[in-house]
């Protein structure tokens, strides 16, 4: 072998090139500056590491106080709450709507007594805490101030976050109780009250979140998203309050899935729109123009199957969130997608932090991938996207118009069913649910709670509370609220509280508003020819039209399928998913409006000759409604009809639910194809072959 | 849009020395972490003069590893690995190389990687090898790593003279175009990453030094090195390490006329991992296969997280295979280089280069890596180091597990070193894990 040349062991002789600036776009630019590319903060995480805060909440107050207590004691360093459905969208536990969600996806709150509990031995003054709602706001907000007031902790010392952030509810999330025009005025009296009177709390958290989890784009979340931002600054400026009034307390909240270069871009390429969103709006404090954020791993890349692979998941977003600048973080557990988390998977969702934190060394430097080629290239093209669709927006009136019309969520649904028939076409792979897939040999022990208990329990509290607070009192400060809400003279939120403190409950001081705004329930859109467009060429898609072919040629029509969601459960992704692709395999598609009853669903069945009925369930409320329904089927004679379950349904579950007449059942990750055929099937209908 | 403020590094410093209120900017600077300390920011101004020109791999392997001794064992576990899904197989067989070959054959007709791993190499197999089919030869990466067995065992494999001889020899004949090299150990016994980067280059260098002359001068003697190496701890650390392996192997490949591409397979250090709360390993394999494979990694290999303490666990084996898959399969990331611009890895990268060649220079200028392993000084520089790391480590605060966390009866195999009285010609190089002195005293073992 011919020797080497003598070499000198230096760095002379490594083999490279001269370092060459491919883009100066972002060159200079430094954390805690304008446009703040690489962080809304000069220290970041160098001085102060992001804070960990694990969305949590179930049952009964008391149960979510111990697991509150617990978790600051493991190092958690805020809260954020989880309320449930009856809560956020206005209705105490005992109402006849709310039965079916009582403590399921997340906590019930229906008195000052309930917010009480939920903060015993928690030192209010002291934890910063973030409360996610939106529809029900006044009376939570309220319940809490009101709480705090009952600790000895005046409302200026509070610290943290409420959501409040109605328009992507009616994009998306769907936990809205008064219509659009009337929800942004509630909105921006809860931010004209904080303004005034908590300056250290966050009166916003602009959510980009449920927008990305119900299949928005990267662009579509980053755009629609920055857009509200800017139709709560109009709204707060419309209040007489100025952009620096509300600037600095404003926040964001930024879904965070598995691609990772586009989070990192996404996370980035807000601060710096934001920035020139918030010059645009005549700000001149810097920290108006600085973008702070909080960040959730996503959910809806969690899978059902293989779940432990959803440890790996998390991680890899969490580093994303964390590589992106986010302020605070929650990761979520391994377990989300099928029930409660343990005390083991909370710790491990919570670990994941502190090992980023800690040994891989993630707090420094600032801004680690700061000059990356292409993480600056990404940054800059969704930059451009994002401000094309945020002009768009702007021209067209704004963003609540924008919301009105129905265009956002439309889009939404479109990237979202384009995503599941990816999926299905295995174009997206899905490690475990549609490539490498392989058998389970054990379950993990998930986490089950009797939550009947907690309706008993939150029912008696309810008529205990109402026996013992001074009736006349309550009744006149509902009055006040009522009066407050037709005439505007007084702040929603401050008359809130006084009601809170005269032991109204939740329920009350949302019907007395629903008295004078009305209680908003749109009717259901949907997309077609989208599902069909990733597939037409798959074996499986082909024989599903031609099966849905031949029974239309037998039967003179298509089948007709009734997509319904019944309960306060508004998750409605997998509906329009379902939905868009059941009409391109030859189904006559028919969706219900949000929040049925199960007797609604009846007569709907009915009076359109339904031959399925499939009703979806991502929080629980099956076991109540399903057995309902079935019930309500066999008394209009409608026994014929096949009854289908779809959604996050547990296994101990499955049995009683075929028990009370459900025909099929399908879980998370089911491939659609095979859906409609097994559909077809249950209407005898032999599958066609090529 | 408006025109954004631009800063120079010693304007954003003096903007942090404001904003800290009296604490001074020294205070940021990190504590001496693997040789050098991190400053709070990097900009342009930190770019080294020279950056590699090394691209991504367009594909990333999903190795599964397998261990075996005979032809219809090591089948079922091949095709229990095809069946996952695996397209890259690392082979370590423990019985005769001439038996290897039926097996061989038979995986060359999958589209799959074997890459072999051998304590010894016959004649009979280097004979007839060469006569198996060319399209079952491009599958195949033979693994005879007789320097990595010395470090790894004590022994050389017969003696030097005859183990090198006899490497110099299986290369001609078998005509290898790749030279493949395991340098895991350096890592797993406490090693820094310059320590890691060096001893991998004067490992090489030895290797590099036996290459036979080509046939023709117009030909390559070879034109791939694979290197099987575990990623551990700091995020961009290793991150960084990988690139910098990259370009070291790429660079000297240059010293010795030799236009190479350098494959580096990553697999979850076994330094950190615990016997108990073996899930906090998934956590920990899941950011270190993420860095193996934003640094440039060609394979990544699974660790399952309880492999400390059980055999065959199917399902934590399919779970950590699984890890592998989506960070291959879901991030998007496969082919592209997001350290690649950036200020802190290119500063890190050139670091971790610099350092490991000054540290390489050292020790050929005292004879070598076979000189330095025989006089023990590898081995007492990768233990200082490990004592450093474990003062550290020690000096954390550690919370003894409750008595349910350390159940030890799904345990099917000891997570505890143990000492195996054996004549060697050297010091070896043990897997050292940090947590090991705890779990001792806690498991009261």
């Amino acid at each position: 072998m011919v020797p080497p040349v003598k070499r000198k062991g230096t760095h002379d002789e490594l083999q490279g090139s001269a370092f060459v600036e491919q883009a100066s776009w972002h060159q200079g630019m430094i954390a805690g500056k304008s446009p703040f590319l690489r962080g809304p903060y000069l220290s970041m995480y160098v001085h102060k590491p992001w804070t960990i805060r694990q969305y949590a909440g179930f049952s009964t107050a008391a149960q979510s106080n111990e697991f509150y207590k617990k978790n600051l004691a493991a190092g958690q360093t805020g809260l954020s709450i989880a309320f449930d459905l009856p809560t956020h969208r206005g209705y105490d536990s005992a109402a006849d709507e709310a039965v079916a969600d009582v403590g399921k996806a997340g906590v019930a709150i229906d008195t000052l007594d309930d917010m009480c509990a939920l903060f015993e031995g928690i030192d209010m003054s002291k934890v910063s805490v973030s409360m996610t709602m939106n529809g029900a706001v006044l009376p939570i907000m309220a319940f809490y101030i009101a709480a705090a007031q009952r600790q000895g902790v005046e409302q200026h010392q509070l610290r943290g976050t409420i959501q409040n952030d109605i328009l992507k509810e009616f994009m998306v999330r769907n936990t809205y109780i008064y219509p659009p025009e009337a929800s942004m005025e509630v909105v921006a009296q809860v931010m004209e009250y904080c303004t005034h009177k908590m300056p250290l709390f966050n009166s916003i958290s602009i959510s980009g979140y449920h927008l990305q989890e119900a299949g928005a784009s990267t662009a579509q979340e980053l755009a629609y998203t920055l857009a509200d931002g800017w139709a709560y600054v109009r709204a707060a400026q419309e209040k007489g309050l100025s952009v620096d009034d509300i600037g600095p307390r404003l926040s964001f909240f930024w879904g965070i899935s598995m691609r990772c270069v586009d989070e990192l871009a996404k996370l980035r390429a807000a601060r710096v729109l934001w920035c020139r969103i918030m010059k645009l709006m005549g700000a001149k404090n810097e920290k108006s123009w600085a973008l702070k954020t909080h960040a959730q791993t996503s959910g809806w890349s969690l899978t059902a199957q293989w779940p432990k692979n959803n440890l790996t998941r998390t991680a890899v977003e969490a580093i994303s969130a964390v590589l992106g600048g986010t302020q605070s973080l929650h990761t979520n557990s391994f377990d989300e997608a099928l029930a409660l988390p343990t005390d083991d998977s909370a710790r491990w969702a919570r670990n994941t932090q502190i090992y980023l934190q800690g040994e891989a060394g993630l707090t420094r430097p600032i801004d680690p991938l700061g000059g990356s080629y292409l993480l600056e290239e990404r940054t800059l093209s969704l930059i451009d996207e994002a401000w094309e669709i945020i002009t768009e927006i702007e021209q067209l009136g704004g963003m609540t118009q924008y919301v009105l019309a129905g265009t956002p969520k439309k889009s939404i649904l479109k990237a979202a069913a384009k995503t599941q028939a990816q999926i299905d076409a295995g174009t997206y792979p899905i490690v475990g649910v549609n490539a490498f897939i392989a058998h389970e040999l054990e379950k993990p022990h998930l986490r089950y709670i009797h939550l009947d208990e907690v309706l008993e329990n939150q029912c008696n509290r309810l008529i205990e509370h109402k026996l013992k607070r001074d009736t006349a009192l309550c009744a006149q400060s509902l009055t006040a609220l009522k009066k407050a809400a037709l005439d505007k003279k007084t702040n929603l939120l401050e008359a809130s509280v006084v009601a809170a403190h005269h032991g109204a409950t939740l329920g009350e001081i949302s019907e007395v508003l629903v008295q004078v705004f009305g209680r908003y329930q749109p009717e259901p859109t949907g997309v077609t020819g989208v599902y069909q467009a990733e597939l037409k060429t798959q074996a499986s898609f082909i024989r599903s039209v031609s099966t849905g072919e031949s029974w239309a040629k037998k039967n003179g029509r298509k089948p007709k399928i009734l997509l319904a969601k019944m309960g306060q459960d508004g998750h409605d992704r997998g509906l329009y998913a379902v939905a868009a692709a059941l009409s391109d395999q030859g189904f006559d598609v028919k969706m219900t409006p949000l929040f049925q009853t199960p007797e609604q669903v009846g007569y709907m069945v009915q009076n359109w000759g339904a031959d399925l009925v499939s009703i979806s369930s991502m929080t629980n409320g099956h076991g109540a409604l399903v057995p309902s329904l079935c019930q309500w089927l066999k008394k209009l004679g409608l026994g014929h009809v096949k009854v289908i379950l779809g959604g996050i349904i547990p296994e101990n579950d499955i049995d009683s639910m075929k028990a009370h007449g459900v025909d099929l059942i399908f879980g998370p990750g089911t491939d659609l194809t095979s859906a409609a055929q097994d559909i077809y099937q249950l209407l005898n209908e032999d599958i066609k072959n090529d | 849009m408006e025109e954004p403020m631009r800063f120079n590094a010693q304007q954003w410093k003096q903007l942090l020395q404001w904003q800290l209120d009296g604490k001074s900017y020294q205070e940021l600077i990190s504590p001496e972490i693997e040789g050098i300390q991190i400053k709070p920011f990097y900009d342009a101004e930190d770019l080294p003069k020279t950056v590699p020109d090394l691209e991504h791999p367009k594909k990333v392997y999903l190795q599964e590893r397998i261990r075996s001794k005979d032809d219809q064992q090591g089948w079922i576990s091949a095709q229990e690995a095809l069946a996952k899904g695996a397209d890259n197989l690392r082979i370590t067989w423990l019985g005769s190389s001439t038996d290897a070959l039926a097996l061989m054959n038979k995986l060359g007709a999958f589209p799959v990687v074997q890459h072999w791993v051998f304590y010894s190499v016959t004649e009979e197999f280097i004979d007839q090898f060469s006569r198996l089919s060319p399209a079952v030869k491009d599958t195949v990466r033979i693994e005879w790593d007789p320097l990595a067995m010395l470090a790894i065992t004590g022994n050389w494999v017969t003696t030097q003279q005859n183990d090198l001889a006899h490497w110099r020899q299986m290369h001609s004949l078998l005509a290898l175009d790749h030279l493949c090299i395991d340098v895991s150990r350096y890592q797993e016994s406490g090693g820094s990453i310059i320590q890691q980067l060096a001893y991998t280059m004067a490992q090489l260098e030895v290797y590099f030094n036996l290459l036979p002359e080509p046939l023709k001068s117009s030909d390559q003697v070879i034109s791939q090195v694979h290197v099987y190496t575990v990623n551990s701890g700091d995020y961009f650390m290793e991150m960084a390490k990988i690139k910098a392996l990259r370009w070291l192997v790429v660079s000297m490949g240059s010293w010795y006329g030799l236009s190479l591409t350098c494959h580096v397979t990553v697999r979850p250090s076994r330094r950190n991992k615990t016997a108990y709360h073996t899930t906090q390993n998934t956590l920990k394999s899941a950011a270190e296969l993420l860095s193996g494979l934003m640094g440039g990694a060609s394979a990544l290999a699974p660790l399952a997280h309880n492999e400390l303490i059980q055999s065959g666990d199917v399902q934590a084996q399919q779970e950590a295979f699984h890890q592998l898959a989506i960070l291959v399969h879901e991030t998007g990331l496969v082919g592209q280089d997001l350290g690649a611009g950036s200020y802190y890895v290119a500063y890190l990268t050139d670091q971790w280069a610099q350092k490991a060649l000054a540290l390489n220079q050292s020790i050929r200028n005292s004879g070598g890596w076979i000189k330095a392993m025989n006089q023990g000084i590898i081995q007492q520089k990768i233990e200082q180091h490990h004592e450093k790391t474990l003062k550290a480590y020690q000096a954390l605060e550690r919370k003894q597990p409750s008595d349910k966390d350390l159940d030890t009866t799904h345990w099917t195999k000891s997570p505890f070193s143990r000492f195996v009285p054996k004549k060697t010609s050297i010091a070896l190089l043990p897997v050292r894990r940090l947590s090991e002195a705890d779990e001792r005293k806690w498991y009261r073992l």
